[in-house]
């Protein structure tokens, strides 16, 4: 569908590129961590607990709230991965509507759908700002850490800040819209 | 009037080709500011509480185990096991397909991932042994849902997220539906390739793909084993199976570089980046719904209309295999599992039941178009028409609806490794 728009201009390739590999490694960085943690803790609960019991040695050889970190984790990979998921095209799209527009309007109707949810994931963006800056007014603090939340919590408005900002450049340039994946499970 | 405003909504936003994640956030949006305090960041925070729940981590772990074990041997591994110890049967190689989907299975959460695992190997090698092609063809496809039905299964994980079920009763339901259809497929492999030449038991061979396979063997063993003694909780056992599938990969199958990784958790991020979201906006959507009594006035109105619970199951095995043919089986759990379950167990459906039957007719889906997922990737994996892999399908869907309607007379068939309980 993109074959049938001029070139997006080098310069909005580049931004989007650039972005997509700075959200990829943002992205990577926390699942990798939420893997690593994880196998940590479990790897040394089990092998290193004997060998505490052994030496009468106090405390537990896991990772102190690992699985509570791992959250926070997944969190920011997850909103982070918003961004990677609308620039690789592999968002959940019911697929139902599609056969309802004659098949020539379908590129225009694709660019339309971009607008629509730009805007819409720009909304959703201020109210997560709301939700955040209230948490941030109520000083709520991490469980298991004596640190704010909010840190935390701004991964989801700007994850959809992120994802609507993309959505307006596939709009303007639709060639820079990704092709749909073959499937999606 | 706001109830049908609700379903214009809806509607538009398909028309529009809004993605689900934005379907179910105006929804949400809707119920709030129609029946609620209008307050949307009531719904932002709803999201926050949802993903705040640590059996969420099972899930990347095990699709991040997943992709490790389908990028190195382990397939490969598992099929020379399961050919040589098949191979004195008539039809074997077939045999051997369905088994070792079901073995990938217990690795895999997925029914594609399981699909093309085990059928770039199968595949040809049922072609070049002469087998049928459409033979060929359903069985692949058919044993790729076994992913989803045997645990790990990302799609029961789903369901008790969203239905506060228990994931581990679901895993361990999940094994009496999974080897009544691994049975039921052989059987019928073995009825329909019973003039196929057979081959006498080469124990060499057998002792040579063991030797090889063990490892990758044995990786169901630790994580299911990990689970269901009581040993590691889901998220624990998906981090040790992670881990082991890592080890296997780099330091004994040397498969796989430790820069490979990267890919692997890449592939990862683009999947989580579609799923987590949207599971946050459907658990939110889920905490509205409770609170305005949604479910509650479901239950009502369709007692008023229904007494039967064989009626109602009739009925939602109906709805759920038209469901299975227009949406993924994610969107569906998201969207029909708190919906759907507290009616049923209104019924007197236990919600693990429920949930295997729901998991059971969303397999079939993976078999039916337009949206049959293992269709439509059989199609550009295996490079055949859409109509033969329809057609090579149909005795399958037939095979699984049986068991379907099985496993809903006598759910036992599900409960039996969870409570013990036989019906007589």
């Amino acid at each position: 569908m993109t074959a049938q728009f001029a070139p997006a201009p080098a310069g909005a390739r580049w931004v989007v590129d650039t972005w997509h590999r700075l959200e990829c490694l943002i992205a990577v960085a926390a699942f990798g961590f939420i893997a690593l943690v994880l196998i940590i803790d479990v790897a040394g609960r089990e092998l290193l607990t004997p060998v505490y019991r052994v030496f009468d040695l106090k405390g537990s050889p896991g990772v102190f709230a690992a699985q509570k970190m791992c959250v926070y984790a997944l969190v920011i990979g997850s909103f982070c991965g918003v961004g990677v998921a609308t620039a690789t095209g592999s968002h959940l799209l019911p697929r139902i509507g599609f056969g309802w527009v004659p098949k020539e309007f379908g590129p225009t109707m694709d660019r339309i759908a971009d607008l629509v949810t730009g805007l819409f994931f720009i909304g959703v963006a201020w109210f997560g700002w709301v939700y955040v800056s209230s948490s941030m007014q109520a000083g709520l603090r991490m469980q298991a850490f004596d640190m704010p939340i909010w840190p935390i919590q701004l991964a989801i408005p700007l994850g959809f800040l992120s994802a609507s900002i993309r959505y307006f450049f596939f709009a303007a340039w639709p060639a820079l819209r990704p092709l749909p994946p073959e499937f999606q499970e | 009037m706001t109830a049908l405003l609700l379903i214009a909504l809806v509607l538009l936003l398909l028309w529009l080709r809004q993605p689900l994640v934005v379907i179910l956030l105006s929804v949400a949006a809707y119920v709030q500011i129609a029946w609620g305090k209008g307050q949307l960041d009531y719904i932002l925070e709803d999201m926050w509480v949802a993903l705040d729940k640590e059996l969420i981590l099972s899930i990347p772990l095990f699709i991040l185990c997943g992709n490790v074990m389908t990028l190195g041997s382990t397939a490969k591994r598992l099929i020379r096991i399961m050919a040589a110890l098949t191979q004195p049967l008539p039809g074997g190689l077939g045999i051997a397909a369905v088994l070792s989907c079901g073995i990938f299975a217990a690795i895999s959460g997925s029914s594609i991932v399981t699909m093309l695992a085990i059928g770039s190997v199968m595949y040809p090698a049922m072609r070049a042994a002469g087998y049928d092609n459409k033979f060929s063809l359903g069985t692949i496809m058919s044993g790729g849902t076994l992913g989803i039905i045997i645990p790990p299964s990302i799609p029961m994980i789903i369901y008790g997220l969203v239905t506060e079920a228990s994931v581990v009763d679901l895993f361990t339901a999940g094994i009496g539906p999974g080897i009544l259809m691994l049975v039921v497929f052989s059987v019928y492999g073995l009825w329909m390739n019973r003039k196929m030449p057979m081959r006498s038991f080469d124990a060499a061979e057998f002792v040579s793909a063991c030797r090889e396979g063990i490892w990758a063997a044995l990786l169901p063993v630790i994580l299911l084993g990990g689970i269901y003694s009581g040993y590691f909780t889901a998220t624990e056992a998906a981090a040790v199976a992670l881990l082991y599938a890592l080890i296997i990969e780099i330091w004994i199958h040397k498969e796989m570089k430790p820069r490979d990784f990267y890919q692997v958790v890449l592939d990862q991020s683009k999947l989580g980046g579609s799923l987590f979201p949207v599971l946050a906006v459907a658990l939110s959507l889920n905490i509205v719904l409770v609170e305005h009594r949604v479910p509650g006035q479901m239950v009502e109105f369709m007692q008023t209309f229904i007494s039967s619970p064989l009626m109602f199951m009739l009925l939602v095995n109906l709805l759920l295999l038209i469901v299975g043919c227009l949406m993924t089986t994610g969107e569906a759990i998201l969207i029909l599992a708190p919906l759907l379950m507290p009616v049923a167990e209104a019924y007197g459906y236990n919600k693990v039941v429920f949930g295997i039957i729901m998991i059971l007719n969303l397999e079939i889906g993976f078999l039916t178009p337009p949206v049959g997922l293992n269709l439509i990737v059989a199609m550009s994996a295996f490079k055949q028409p859409f109509g033969l892999l329809v057609q090579s399908a149909l005795p399958y869907i037939g095979l699984m609806l049986f068991c379907l309607a099985l496993v809903t007379w006598q759910p036992w068939i599900a409960m039996y490794l969870v409570d013990g309980k036989l019906p007589w």
